[in-house]
């Protein structure tokens, strides 16, 4: 390969058309997945009779499957919606899942006092909630929530299986025109291995500010 | 006596209170009246229902037969919330909301919920931390308090309510020896200030010095219920002389 085939294959495929479509699937993907985390966990951990039973197999179902079926599944089921939509949503869908178990194992984390002081200042249900609650939620559970977020961005390449045009699925269009397929994925590669650790860093520093702010000064 | 003239008025009222868990009995028909300014103190061994009788006054426990009356209005799942805006409770162990500083622990109520002018609201916090002695911790958060600071500061979010009544559960077991003292003044300034109050607690020189009245529990029944002076001079009931030369020897 030349230099010029290289620089075709990074900057111009891999990097101006594959990854902003990645950035976009993660982004989406993390949005409606946190959504679906926060909300209905918060849901799971009142332990509503019926509305728990139902989340409980949602969760079982979507963690107890391959992603990439329940993308096929949806692909072939749905008759609308592009292959950048069908994939966020079952990877929103399986994400979510992971992330309201994480929420409600943060819920049952939180002393039951807190629980009841409020209660005993006659603080409505929401107030609860949203303002003592689950900031203490979220703050327990960032470490495992950041965990399942470096999963979203690995899982976002199961995409390419429909035609997504992502990173993956552009740099697999390269390869009958190359004959390099190892170097090609290891572009792939370390381009994912960058976005997980930056991740991962940007996550820990988020950590501290959010302690910061939650919990004052304190040095955790 | 003089007391007996001017008819005082009941605050709460338990009447045939009966609670249970599963299979075992809590509260076994209990009734007690707490009268207007009175100082009523509640011990007895553990597990004999000192928390649950507590925390059945505020609707934190709901009870299974007989009734609770608040100023004469029967307690209902309907008017708890808002008979609860009269009634402070402190916690043996403090429960400060641990993200919030202690003005966003004494705001969030009165503030937030119950819409009142946040500027005079503050006034009165740093009005009532100065009274405790730990204005100088408005801007602290719970975990960088001691425990006695976090006890005072929990009083001070019930008194923001402007509480009619207040419960104490064991509010100073979970003190370090040095600190019990700060908030056991806390309460006695409470009593001096007229305040009706329900309090659990094993410091039986304390409960000599403030109590109007003490209730011995047991095997979930009030077993003793009296003035204070007979309850540590006078008594006849067995069980509590016998729990009584246990704790004051102790
Ligand atoms: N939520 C609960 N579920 C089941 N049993 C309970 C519950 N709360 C209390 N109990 C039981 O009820 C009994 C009375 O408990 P309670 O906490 O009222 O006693 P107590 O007098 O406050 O004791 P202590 O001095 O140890 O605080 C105990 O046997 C306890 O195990
Ligand atoms: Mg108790």
């Amino acid at each position: 390969m030349t230099f010029e085939d290289r620089y075709n294959i990074v900057v111009k495929t891999i990097l101006v058309q594959g990854l902003p479509m990645t950035l976009k699937l993660i982004f989406a993907s993390l949005f409606f997945a946190m959504l679906i985390g926060v909300v209905l966990g918060t849901v799971r951990s009142l332990k509503i009779p019926v509305v728990d039973q139902i989340l409980g197999a949602y969760a079982l179902i979507c963690r107890g499957v391959p992603t990439i079926i329940i993308l096929l599944f949806f692909y072939a089921y749905l008759t609308k919606g592009t292959q950048f939509w069908i994939s966020v949503l079952s990877i929103s869908l399986v994400e979510g899942a992971y992330m309201m178990e994480v929420v409600k194992g943060g819920f049952l984390s939180v002393d039951k006092g807190q629980w009841e002081a409020a209660k005993s200042l006659s603080l409505p249900l929401m107030h609860t909630i949203t303002r003592i609650i689950l900031p203490q939620v979220l703050l327990v559970t960032i470490p495992a929530l950041m965990g399942q977020i470096v999963m979203l961005v690995k899982g976002t390449s199961v995409a390419a299986t429909i035609g997504c045009m992502d990173t993956l699925r552009r740099a697999q269009l390269l390869l009958p025109k190359y004959s390099y397929p190892m170097e090609i994925y290891a572009y792939v590669l370390v381009i994912f291995f960058i976005m997980c650790h930056f991740l991962t860093w940007l996550g820990k520093k988020l950590e501290r500010t959010v302690v910061k702010r939650i919990m004052g000064e304190r040095n955790v | 006596m003089s007391e007996m003239s001017e008819k005082k008025e009941i605050v709460v009222s338990l009447q045939h209170v009966t609670k249970q868990f599963g299979s075992l009995t809590v509260l076994d028909d209990m009734s007690l009246d707490v009268y207007e300014h009175e100082v009523v103190v509640l011990c007895g061994p553990s597990g004999g229902g000192k928390s649950t009788l507590l925390r059945t006054i505020n609707g934190l426990e709901k009870i299974g037969s007989g009734k609770i009356l608040y100023r004469g209005t029967e307690v209902n799942h309907r008017n708890i919330k808002e008979i609860r805006k009269h009634i402070g409770m402190v916690f043996q162990q403090f429960n400060l909301f641990n993200n919030l500083t202690v003005r966003d622990n004494l705001l969030i109520a009165p503030v937030k919920t119950q819409k009142k002018k946040k500027d005079e609201m503050l006034k009165k916090a740093v009005e009532y931390l100065e009274i405790f002695g730990i204005a100088d911790k408005l801007d602290s958060y719970p975990h960088q308090l001691s425990g006695g600071q976090k006890q005072r500061v929990a009083i001070v979010r019930s008194l923001m309510m402007e509480p009619d009544l207040m419960l104490f559960d064991e509010p100073t077991s979970a003190l370090d020896p040095e600190m019990i003292k700060e908030v056991l003044d806390a309460i006695r300034r409470l009593s001096s200030m007229g305040m009706t109050m329900v309090i659990v607690t094993h410091e039986m020189g304390f409960a000599r010095e403030v109590a109007s009245r003490v209730c011995f529990l047991e095997g979930a029944k009030i077993r003793v219920n009296t003035d204070t002076k007979t309850f540590f001079e006078d008594t006849e009931d067995e069980r509590l002389k016998q729990f009584l030369s246990v704790i004051l020897h102790h």
